[in-house]
């Protein structure tokens, strides 16, 4: 078995440990931050729908206040369901664990560029490395959890990742 | 329809309804792309001993976990519409003072939707999403732990050691 050079090593795992990794968060918290932006133009109009409806529905213009009151109530659940939407997902709080796990691996990448045979300085980064993705995994989770507490009663759901895991 | 064509179609989607369970079948991914090993020729007989041992291991799950996340999606996504389908209702069985079709139907979704929930408790598909998916991260983390020959993964019992710790992690169970 051919034993690889530190330099070697160190350029695999900033490849396609963090820079990947990296490349991941970037994609998904720009998408989350666009979905994000959305729900709230969508659910605004939505309500204003609804409010208008209401309006309309007072006056009596072209139907009668009951039929108002159907599209008033239609637009509000529309809304309501965007949002739980937005809130099953995540869209802002993913958005931000994504950022924030991006910028905690950003400084690892220095010491495998500046001292890429390093063997002692390679592992120290990918311990710290392994950590911030573990911690990343279990906030996830945890957020996952709390979101669908939000839709079905809390006794259908299981422990967070790092609950259920002891190490990492 | 190959992944690429599946992906471009979904990124030319709204990001809003990206995730959404319809539009995001699950799909195999690799840790590491296949030109890595022509890349680093010196990690050629560990990238290919992984690929025997922990790749298929991590797909497994990694498929699990995003056939799980669906299944939750979509279960959450039906209740939720499930109580904005019965305010509707309600609304127009207010506008129709005389049907009485608007009240039997809110009274049929609400049962419906009761059973639903009842059932999505004891389906625990996110539990098995969580359980899953904190599997593939674990077994994509022991990989590259491998390659890079941490303390755990030095010396000639290294591959063993890896076989151990791989059908530890596959058969452990969320308590």
């Amino acid at each position: 078995m051919t034993d690889p050079k530190g330099a070697e090593l160190g350029r695999f795992y900033g490849a396609y440990r963090i820079a990947d990794q990296q490349r991941f968060y970037e994609a998904r918290r720009s998408e989350y931050e666009r979905a994000d932006g959305q729900l709230a133009t969508v659910t605004t109009l939505l309500l204003l729908l609804a409010a208008a409806a209401g309006v309309l529905g007072a006056a009596e213009v072209w139907m009668g206040r009951a039929w108002w009151g159907v599209i008033a109530a239609a637009c509000s659940a529309l809304a309501a369901t965007a949002t739980s939407w937005g809130t099953l997902i995540g869209f802002e709080e993913n958005a931000r664990l994504y950022k924030a796990a991006d910028l905690a691996l950003d400084p690892l990448r220095g010491p495998l560029e500046d001292r890429p045979d390093d063997r002692k300085s390679l592992l120290k980064v990918v311990v710290r490395a392994e950590e911030i993705l573990q911690s990343e995994t279990s906030q996830w989770g945890q957020h996952l959890q709390r979101s669908a507490t939000m839709i079905v009663p809390p006794e259908a759901h299981a422990p967070a990742p790092q609950e259920a895991d002891a190490d990492g | 329809m190959t992944r690429q064509v599946r992906a471009r179609r979904r990124r030319r989607l709204p990001a809003l309804l990206r995730r959404l369970p319809l539009l995001s079948p699950p799909t195999t991914t690799s840790i590491v792309p296949t030109e890595a090993k022509t890349r680093f020729g010196d990690l050629r007989e560990d990238l290919e001993f992984l690929d025997e041992w922990l790749v298929p291991r991590f797909t497994e799950c990694d498929l699990k976990a995003q056939r799980e996340q669906n299944r939750h999606r979509r279960q959450q996504l039906l209740l939720v519409a499930a109580g904005s389908l019965g305010a509707v209702l309600g609304a127009v069985q207010a506008a129709l003072d005389d049907a009485k079709w608007p009240g039997l139907l809110l009274s049929l979704v609400a049962v419906l939707s009761a059973v639903f929930a009842q059932q999505v408790q004891h389906g625990q598909a996110l539990p098995r999403y969580l359980d899953e998916r904190a599997k593939a991260e674990r077994l994509r983390s022991v990989y590259f732990q491998y390659v890079v020959r941490v303390d755990r993964y030095q010396g000639p019992n290294r591959r063993q050691r890896l076989r151990e710790d791989v059908a530890a992690l596959v058969s452990e169970k969320a308590s």
